[in-house]
């Protein structure tokens, strides 16, 4: 996916599918690289892993370094953003909100300041399916309701800045089973109907085989008739064989869906501290 | 009287699914049954095997005496009805032609958890039903579904936003002047204009507005209106079930029990030890490897399956009176209308058993 040659990669994909964890993986790998890397976060909620540096974006410090940077508003006048009537106002504009978080770290890669902490990637561990979805496509709504001014810039700016395969690079995360392929299949197709690039797609927790080499499951069940138990392991293992058909099936839909040879990671269930376990097995798509 | 479930829990935890295994199995018992879905990604029509599911309930083949209907919800479409409904006809169109409205009114934060509530109160309203089934929208906490409609209408009714209608009213001297400048400055003159015009006639229509936000939240506390909280058997915290049960327990709505999702088949015969296998197999390299397997087979899930007691524990201490349902992974996946009867069989409406 050559993500090191990009600025940011934005991670989407739906709920429970661990963005979160394939952020922070791709943050280690990239740092184990030599580079330097952040996940940034939105809002409160969410969390990197351990090690991992995190930089947090909420609203307020957007709007704030908004004013200061582009309106080139004075003191007093960054008191009056945090006036509730211009939080109100930010509520009732959901695109102003996505615009001003998106502008904020554009900001920090195009016009890096002393105070800013910067770094060679960031990685926005973005919100679930349909808000992350939203977000990306709020800077082109706000281009549409807006013509001119200092947001109508910000807004284009990013625009341009997402929409650039060079600089950025959407990853899509899933599980190997049917409905979330199917609904990564539907993401990538709005993605690319709007004129987004993905970079690639990552599928979490993909179970190895059962049982990795020979001798034919019908030995291996003889074998375990003989054996005290040996049936509920039996069970055990017939489960686990329809497991495996059901994901090796969706693993199929998967690329039999994708139009392009769009590059696509299977990362294997891990035990512990998920994200470095896995930061070995995303190195491959830097 | 219309029985009201509603569905909540993390993004994951396979509310969507689960909601629509709930409908079936109380269509199977014979009521005439609804299931409303606000998931954008159509998911429930693959289980329930229907083309279309949008803003119209839409049957779904099913044998017996009850009936199903699914519907998807549609934010811009139960918008424009609620304006239609409210409004005075020349308003509704004014409405329907301002840019903000068409542009983020429906995306406005807790509209879609506010609309699919407005649904709710259609669908139970209508007396089509005995029972509806919701599912509730993905979001990172599943309180965020009581919270959204209460945030929206603080939006609708706000006097900050009355404000911004009639600037020389509320806002007098110079401080307030500057605060619309910088507002101004940064979303831009005509954005403003527009934000004006829609607040101005969603103003019109307020005192409806507020009349059927009122019924619409005499609904969610109803009693017959229950609350069920999915979780997943692997990771139980994720939910912040506390949270939610404390709100639940504070707005006095009625807790249902939980639903604990993808719980590995308890293990109730002693597995062989690996020593036993060993000794029955062959030996060769290849055995041994095949021994191997089945021994980490039997280690996973013995794992799982103390994980899942744990959760089992972890639950039984938050609420100690509610019920749990435990609902099995199915090995085979619940992608079909086949999948949901056999998840139904295990949920309060299937004669599924609860765990004490």
């Amino acid at each position: 996916m050559n993500l090191l040659a990009r600025r940011l990669v934005v991670v989407l994909g739906k709920g429970g599918t661990g963005r979160s964890t394939v952020a922070s993986a791709l943050a280690l790998a990239a740092v184990a690289r030599g580079r330097t890397a952040r996940v940034v976060v939105l809002g409160s909620s969410g969390d990197a892993a351990p090690g991992v540096d995190v930089f947090r974006v909420t609203v307020a410090s957007c709007l704030e370094a908004f004013g200061v940077r582009k309106l080139h508003l004075p003191g007093f006048a960054t008191r009056v953003i945090r006036n509730r009537i211009v939080a109100t106002l930010v509520d009732a504009i959901p695109g102003l909100a996505d615009v001003l978080l998106l502008g904020r770290i554009e900001n920090l890669i195009s016009e890096p300041q002393p105070d800013d902490p910067a770094a060679d990637l960031l990685i926005l561990d973005a919100p679930a399916t349909g808000h992350g979805w939203t977000l990306l496509q709020a800077p082109g709504t706000m281009t549409r309701m807006t013509r001119t001014g200092p947001f109508f810039e910000l807004a284009r700016n990013i625009e341009h800045f997402l929409r650039d395969p060079d600089r950025t690079a959407l990853v899509v995360c899933t599980l190997p089973e049917q409905l979330p392929v199917r609904e990564s299949l539907e993401l990538t197709a709005s993605l690319a109907e709007e004129g987004f690039r993905t970079a690639g797609i990552v599928v979490n927790r993909v179970a190895p085989p059962p049982l990795l080499s020979p001798p034919p499951q019908s030995a291996v069940r003889e074998l375990l008739d003989t054996v005290p138990g040996g049936e509920a392991l039996a069970a055990l293992l017939d489960n686990a064989t329809v497991r495996q058909a059901r994901q090796d099936a969706a693993l199929q839909a998967l690329q039999a869906g994708l139009d392009e040879a769009l590059p696509f990671a299977a990362l294997p269930e891990v035990t512990g501290p998920a994200a470095a376990s896995l930061a070995p097995h995303v190195a491959e798509l830097l | 009287m219309t029985q009201v479930a509603v569905c909540c829990g993390a993004g994951g935890t396979g509310k969507t699914t689960v909601a629509a295994a709930l409908a079936m199995g109380h269509a199977r018992g014979g009521s005439r049954v609804a299931v409303l879905t606000i998931d954008p990604a159509r998911r429930l029509a693959d289980a329930l095997g229907v083309e279309v599911l949008d803003n119209t309930p839409r049957a779904v083949p099913l044998e017996g005496t009850g009936t199903l209907h699914a519907l998807m919800l549609d934010r811009r479409s139960t918008w424009d009805e609620v304006v239609a409904r409210r409004a005075e006809p020349q308003t509704a169109e004014r409405l329907f032609a301002n840019r903000y409205y068409q542009a983020v009114a429906t995306r406005l934060s807790g509209s879609q958890e506010y609309m699919a509530v407005e649904k709710l109160h259609d669908l139970v309203s209508s007396g089509d039903y005995d029972v509806v089934v919701v599912d509730t929208p993905p979001t990172q906490h599943a309180v965020d579904f009581f919270r959204a409609p209460e945030r929206m209408r603080g939006i609708l009714d706000r006097s900050v936003l009355r404000a911004l209608v009639e600037p020389s009213g509320a806002l007098r001297g110079a401080a307030a002047r500057g605060v619309l400048g910088v507002v101004s400055r940064i979303a831009g003159d005509r954005v403003m204009e527009d934000i004006r015009d829609f607040f101005g006639l969603i103003g019109e229509m307020s005192d409806g507005f507020r009349a059927r936000s009122e019924a619409v939240a005499a609904l969610l506390v109803s009693p017959d209106t229950r609350y069920f909280l999915l979780a997943d058997a692997s990771a139980p915290q994720r939910s912040d079930l506390e949270t939610f049960l404390a709100e639940l327990q504070q707005r006095g709505m009625g807790f249902a029990g939980f639903l604990v999702n993808r719980v590995a088949p308890p293990i109730d015969a002693e597995l062989p030890t690996a020593q036993a296998l060993r000794a029955a197999a062959p030996d060769t390299a290849e055995w041994g490897a095949a021994v191997d397997g089945l021994c980490a087979l039997a280690r996973a899930a013995r794992a799982q399956a103390r994980a899942h007691q744990s959760a089992l524990v972890h639950l039984r201490k938050l609420a100690p009176d509610a019920p749990i349902w435990m609902l099995p992974e199915l090995p085979e996946g619940v992608a079909s209308t086949d999948g949901l009867l056999r998840l139904a069989a295990h949920l309060p409406s299937g004669g599924g058993s609860v765990e004490h």
